[in-house]
């Protein structure tokens, strides 16, 4: 029914979405309790920074990261002649790719729902005896949860749909990097709508049962 | 437990400058709203910082502005029930009360769970969440997960100005129980002085970021300037008594007040069980001697402890086998010719008095 | 909540291929940056050169030009199959090509194409000019090799400055087809192979070879490459006899080697 490249296409771009959304599950979960709990200075150095890529072209992102990690890059360079490792044009490029465009639409949601916390009962676990981090991970990042995989699936569908800077950083190889909006370009560029049209509907359904799992997800955690 | 206080912070117009020491078993903090007692908790707390002066417990200190320290909440184990209850929404109440609990602390601190449980009457909620109890139940939860944090001082930030009477004074009975059977020191916080007039050992009074006054309550009518802040209450005497008896046929409910009886209309309450009842001091009649003929079904005994005068108003403090305030003109007072130390006669009407 | 979640997480990790620490890994595995309007013929080139020459060939398709700026970039790429010259002329200057790898594969017309049925008559390409023609879709002329051509073209003929406020400049050929298909554009200018992706329009001029430089698809192997025998072994295959065939079955013209 379905060919071994739409296959493949599929395949790659839900290890490519999965893969990103967890990598910057962490690193994002950690910037929203920044901005949203903390009294550092320079909050909205870190928010200009963080929402960068929301600011730019998909492509622009995706040609920065790749003067960044490619051979002759700055950080590239140093993964390449150092430790023999060459991210561009592999899946974990489309992952990285795919991280950095989602990772402010994540940071988004994420602190908004954190900043709803209220303080007091964070105040009030810490006359409890709680450390800052055990009020973060026993109070503040439970009653936020749902904030955070709304988040979550705000990336993951982000990523589905991910498109310029992937294949600036990855580029468009089918069996190996080309997800499903790279091989629906592929199929219109090269006249074959009709299997293009077929990926737009399965892209479409994948992100329907993405949405409907996260949403079973966050109900059951209501209280 | 010996807690030293000598604080200042600048708010934006509000300037706090306060010296006091803590050192009986229930102590009240009284003032009207916007006086300074929250920020003053919230340093005591270490939720927020003064700008200069200490903050000692046993002469260790939290908060030194001299020595530059400043211990974090989580470290100064005190104990805080809020107005709002504020328990963790997403947790059980057992997993609310049991939130700050150590096993190792329990050996120092002789607090234990099943007590605790078994005072506050919170046993057939442990299962539930927050979500699902009456505001009365909030409050009890908290104050277990207060208790259970072997807090070396609880604080109590008005925890019943919420709540109705009925409900107000049922906590006010917990709060006598946990008083005599938990043995932590507490700090008491509200603009209600007839809450704790009953149960305070000594009383501070704030006003505009201030201290006014300490001392005993009855002693607090000596200072003037107390008066307006009292006076916007309307003062109320809220006494705990034990039932007695009912009796059917007279309509009337016996209380036990030290060695007399009180009489009030009849209620449901079981024998031997402890019920609130409030007087209203200006409900109160004075008389040199034990009237005849009246229709007052209370007579009572008392020696007067205390006099004070101020404006239009003479507040005697009496001891009738409970602490009672009662208010009368100045010129009833000069009238009678009342005098601390003496004895006389205290009517109440039964019907004037409110039980719950 | 938290069981669970650590299961999933532990179910996504098993997921995951190994990792494997460079990108082509050994020497029997090339990537081959090619042009999208080539992808079809490729595919099939591909098939027949893994057969018979064992090894793996992977591509990654896109623009010209982008992959150009890519390879630029440091992209690791072993073999470039351009659709002109212009992007391996910058590449060989900026050393990065193999001088003697270079040849010229195939050779493509320029066409002017109408929406199907829509009745347009170009017999000669001054016909360009007629009140029915109002708006003329070429590839944006310094990103699209068809587009320059179209442009260097319409100079050649003189006609660049009377037509040029018609010109519609579009991002890639696909965007000029979709344009006259949809009738936005009355005409467009694309090369012969790329008028066949589409049916819903039609040929009706070709533009004669000398208004416009010979259009060239070249390939290349790159300095970088990691697998230089292979790559050298794929390029000369490309210009073979077997592979002529297929790209002609696509409709490709072959240069017949250089």
């Amino acid at each position: 029914m379905l060919s071994p490249e739409e296959i493949s296409a599929i395949y790659i771009s839900m290890k490519v979405a999965v893969c990103s959304t967890l990598l910057i599950l962490p690193p994002a979960i950690f910037i929203s309790w920044v901005l949203a709990k903390s009294s550092i200075r320079g909050k909205s150095f870190i928010e200009t920074l963080v929402n960068m890529p929301l600011a730019l072209a998909p492509v622009v992102s995706g040609f920065f990261l790749l003067i960044l990690i490619s051979r002759t890059g700055v950080v590239g360079r140093i993964l390449y002649e150092d430790l023999g490792i060459e991210l561009t044009f592999t899946w974990y490029a489309a992952v990285l790719a795919s991280a950095v465009i989602a990772f402010p639409l994540l940071v988004r949601v994420a602190r908004v729902a954190m900043e709803e916390v209220d303080p007091k009962l964070e105040n009030a676990a810490r006359t409890l005896g709680a450390s800052p981090w055990r009020v973060f991970y026993t109070v503040t990042l439970p009653l936020s949860i749902r904030g955070v995989i709304a988040g979550s699936i705000l990336a993951f569908t982000r990523s589905l749909g991910e498109f310029g800077a992937t294949i600036m950083l990855a580029g468009n190889i089918p069996g190996k990097t080309q997800t499903i909006p790279l091989a629906v370009f592929n199929c219109v560029q090269t006249g074959h709508e009709d299997e293009g049209l077929r990926l737009v509907f399965i892209a479409t359904i994948l992100a329907f049962s993405a949405l409907f799992a996260a949403q079973s997800i966050s109900s059951r955690t209501t209280h | 437990m010996k807690l030293k206080v000598d604080i200042r912070r600048r708010a934006g117009t509000f300037y706090l400058d306060v010296a006091f020491s803590v050192e009986k078993t229930l102590t009240a903090i009284f003032g009207p709203s916007g006086s300074g007692k929250t920020t003053i908790l919230n340093c005591i707390t270490g939720v927020i910082r003064p700008c200069d002066g200490e903050i000692s417990i046993d002469g260790n200190p939290l908060y030194s502005s001299r020595d530059r320290i400043n211990l974090p909440p989580e470290n100064r184990h005190i104990g805080y029930v809020f107005q709002e209850g504020l328990l963790f929404p997403h947790l059980t109440v057992e997993k609310n009360i049991f939130y700050g609990f150590r096993q190792e602390d329990e050996a120092r601190c002789h607090i234990a769970p099943q007590a605790v449980i078994d005072v506050l009457e919170i046993k057939s909620l442990l299962g539930k969440k927050p979500g699902r109890l009456s505001g009365g139940e909030q409050q009890r939860v908290a104050i277990a997960r207060a208790l259970l944090s072997h807090p070396q001082l609880l604080i109590f930030d008005e925890p019943v100005s919420a709540l109705d009477w009925a409900l107000k004074s049922r906590f006010l009975r917990y709060l006598k129980r946990i008083k005599e059977e938990f043995r932590v020191p507490i700090l008491y916080v509200t603009h209600a002085l007839s809450e704790i007039m009953n149960l305070a050992d000594e009383v501070i009074v704030v006003k505009d970021g201030r201290v006014l006054a300490t001392g005993g309550v009855s002693s607090l009518f000596h200072y003037p300037h107390i008066f307006p802040i009292i006076e916007s209450e309307g003062l109320e005497n809220v006494l705990t008594l034990k039932v007695l008896l009912h009796n059917k046929e007279r309509g009337v409910t016996e209380l036990e007040l030290g060695n007399q009886r009180l009489l009030v209309p009849l209620s449901g309450a079981e024998i031997g069980s402890s019920v609130s009842v409030i007087v209203r001091a200006q409900d109160v009649i004075v008389s040199h001697e034990k009237p005849r003929g009246l229709s007052a079904r209370n007579i009572l005994e008392g020696v007067v402890g205390d006099v004070s005068i101020a404006g239009s108003k003479a507040v005697l403090s009496v001891d009738l086998g409970g602490r009672m305030i009662v208010e009368i003109t100045p010129e009833a007072l000069r009238e009678l010719g009342i005098n601390v130390g003496e004895k006389y006669f205290f009517i109440i009407k039964a019907n004037s008095i409110r039980v719950c | 909540m938290q069981t669970q979640a650590r299961r999933l997480v532990i179910f996504v990790l098993f997921l995951i291929v190994p990792f494997r620490p460079t990108a082509y890994g050994g020497d029997d595995e090339i990537l081959v940056f090619v042009a999208a309007s080539l992808t079809d013929a490729m595919n099939e080139i591909k098939e027949r050169f893994e057969e018979r020459a064992g090894g793996r060939v992977f591509f990654s398709f896109g623009s010209s030009g982008t992959l150009c700026r890519q390879i630029q970039k440091g992209a690791p790429a072993d073999v470039f199959v351009s659709a002109s010259p212009i992007q391996i002329d910058a590449l060989e200057l900026d050393g990065l090509v193999l001088l003697d790898t270079r040849k010229d594969l195939l050779t493509n017309n320029l066409v002017v194409i109408v929406p199907s049925g829509s009745g347009l008559r170009v017999a000669q390409a001054e016909d360009l000019a007629q009140k029915e023609v109002v708006k003329i879709a070429i590839g944006e002329p310094d990103a699209v090799p068809a587009g320059a051509y179209a442009k260097e073209a319409l100079e050649n003929l003189g006609l660049w400055d009377s037509l040029h406020p018609k010109i519609v400049p579009a991002l890639d050929v696909r965007a000029v087809l979709a344009y006259v298909e949809r009738q936005a554009a009355d005409a467009g200018i694309v090369y012969g192979t790329d008028a066949t992706i589409s049916d819903k329009v039609e040929v009706v001029y070709e533009f004669p070879e000398d208004s416009h430089t010979a259009i060239v698809y070249p390939a290349v192997v790159l300095k970088g490459s990691k697998a230089a025998a292979l790559a050298r072994e794929f390029v000369d295959f490309l210009s073979s006899a077997e592979a002529g065939r297929v790209f002609e079955a696509y409709g490709f013209k072959t240069t017949g080697g250089h």
